[in-house]
């Protein structure tokens, strides 16, 4: 089975897309672009297959933010997704306060419950199928011994959740590139039985080593890797991911176009 | 507050302030990558208020150094809402950038309505709302030069201009 390739919605790009002639086959929306100003989910819902990607559930977080679920929910429903994805990470405190940004769930038993019970609680109010998203980190706070790596504590999470896994093969990438460690062996550890969905991306190489910022094409090592899931993976969705210094709507959907020929040139050699 | 959730806010505290240091808690093995996490965020957000404010800043480049020192000082901790995260930092910021750039003499005099006018253009289209703004210059014959990568000259003064913002901007001379 081939996937469907496409790219993260960005309005900039909306008059473009909605005039037809793309090559991408489903687009993956942000719900925050979509609280105040809705009316866009009915003609992209009617023009692509659509999926859902959250960043601020703050999965690790006890009790989850129900105001914000709400919202996320009624934008899924109008947009009538298939898949809803979020971050095993936290992204709020538990007295209220945001990071603003992703941070590594500390591993303990714990956080394992607490990820557990939120994801069942989001699948619950959204209906829709689940898959939580490996993020970039330099470091696993890991507070329980039983947990080996950052990896075994999301295969835990997946495991006892149900939840699929959006696999986000730039930042394995990276993470190994920073560690001088094989991204192949550290893909053949995870359970390729839950990846449901792909994220691919460019990164850029800082001060402290290579960091996510998703504003440069998906490197050709990515691809690679892409291709090492093909008859390994029941992957459904490839999502090319562009954050900042945003190409034209060609380019982006021309590196969807990428994604899915390196797929194929996979399947071909295999 | 049971022992996870301590925890967490323990976490908390050190992503919210790169200058955090070790505390004697579970986290001291981690110290540095959490102050580097943290060092991170705040780039991120700085990162964030630039794309809010392009023209702001182009106005006046300091904004980015008074913002990151506002920020030290105050920490983010808000959900954003229907704002994106530069623009709510903005809106946070805004009493303080804006009594910074007016009492600067290095700053153009104009600046500190560029950033009235950024931060309300970007509320209302944000948030759906119509606003008000009364200037003493012509906001939108300085916006045009910014947008076209130049800085303008000081305006003269005048009677003033009222503009209304909503999903675009309005103006009438007063």
């Amino acid at each position: 089975m081939i996937p469907r390739f496409g790219f993260s919605f960005r309005r900039m790009w909306q008059e473009g897309i909605l005039a037809g002639q793309l090559q991408a086959e489903v687009l993956e929306l942000v719900p925050d672009h979509f609280f105040a100003h809705p009316t866009p989910l009915d003609s992209l819902s009617a023009a692509f297959p659509l999926l859902l990607h959250d960043v601020g559930l703050s999965i690790g977080t006890p009790g989850l933010d129900r105001v914000r679920l709400s919202r996320v929910s009624a934008v899924a429903k109008r947009a009538k997704v298939l898949r809803f994805t979020d971050h095993l990470a936290i992204t709020r405190l538990p007295g209220g306060r945001q990071l603003g940004h992703l941070a590594p769930v500390p591993a303990s038993r714990a956080a394992l419950e607490t990820c557990v019970e939120n994801l069942k609680q989001v699948q619950d109010q959204l209906g829709v199928p689940l898959a939580i998203e490996n993020i970039f980190s330099t470091f696993f706070p890991r507070l329980d011994p039983f947990f080996e790596s950052a990896d075994h504590f999301l295969a835990e999470v997946l495991e006892r959740s149900g939840a699929g896994l959006l696999l986000d093969l730039t930042n394995l990438w990276l993470e190994c590139e920073n560690r001088g460690t094989s991204a192949e062996q550290r893909l053949a550890a995870l359970p390729m039985n839950r990846v449901v969905a792909v994220h691919l991306a460019g990164g850029r190489r800082g001060r402290r080593g290579w960091e996510d910022t998703h504003s440069t094409a998906v490197p050709d090592e990515v691809l690679g890797l892409l291709g090492t899931l093909v008859g390994r993976a029941p992957v459904e969705d490839v999502i090319v991911e562009w954050d900042a210094h945003l190409p034209t709507l060609a380019e982006i959907d021309r590196q969807a176009t990428r994604a899915r020929e390196a797929w194929r040139q996979a399947e071909r050699n295999a | 507050m049971d022992a996870y959730t301590q925890l967490l806010e323990s976490y908390g505290d050190r992503l919210l302030n790169p200058a955090h240091g070790s505390a004697g808690d579970a986290f001291d093995p981690w110290t540095e990558a959490l102050a580097a996490l943290a060092e991170s965020f705040v780039e991120k957000r700085v990162g964030e208020l630039k794309r809010a404010l392009p023209l702001t800043i182009r106005a006046a480049p300091s904004v980015l150094v008074r913002y990151r020192r506002f920020l030290m000082a105050r920490p983010s901790s808000d959900d954003p809402g229907v704002y994106t995260p530069g623009l709510a930092e903005g809106l946070r910021a805004w009493s303080t950038l804006r009594a910074e750039l007016a009492a600067d003499a290095r700053e153009a005099e104009y600046a500190p309505w560029i950033l009235d006018y950024e931060l309300t253009l970007g509320a209302s289209r944000a948030d759906g709302a119509p606003r008000h703004l009364h200037a003493p210059v012509p906001l939108h014959e300085l916006v045009e030069v910014l947008v076209g990568g130049l800085r303008p000259t000081e305006p003269e003064p005048g009677p003033g201009w009222e503009y209304r913002f909503a999903d675009r901007v309005r103006w009438r001379r007063r």
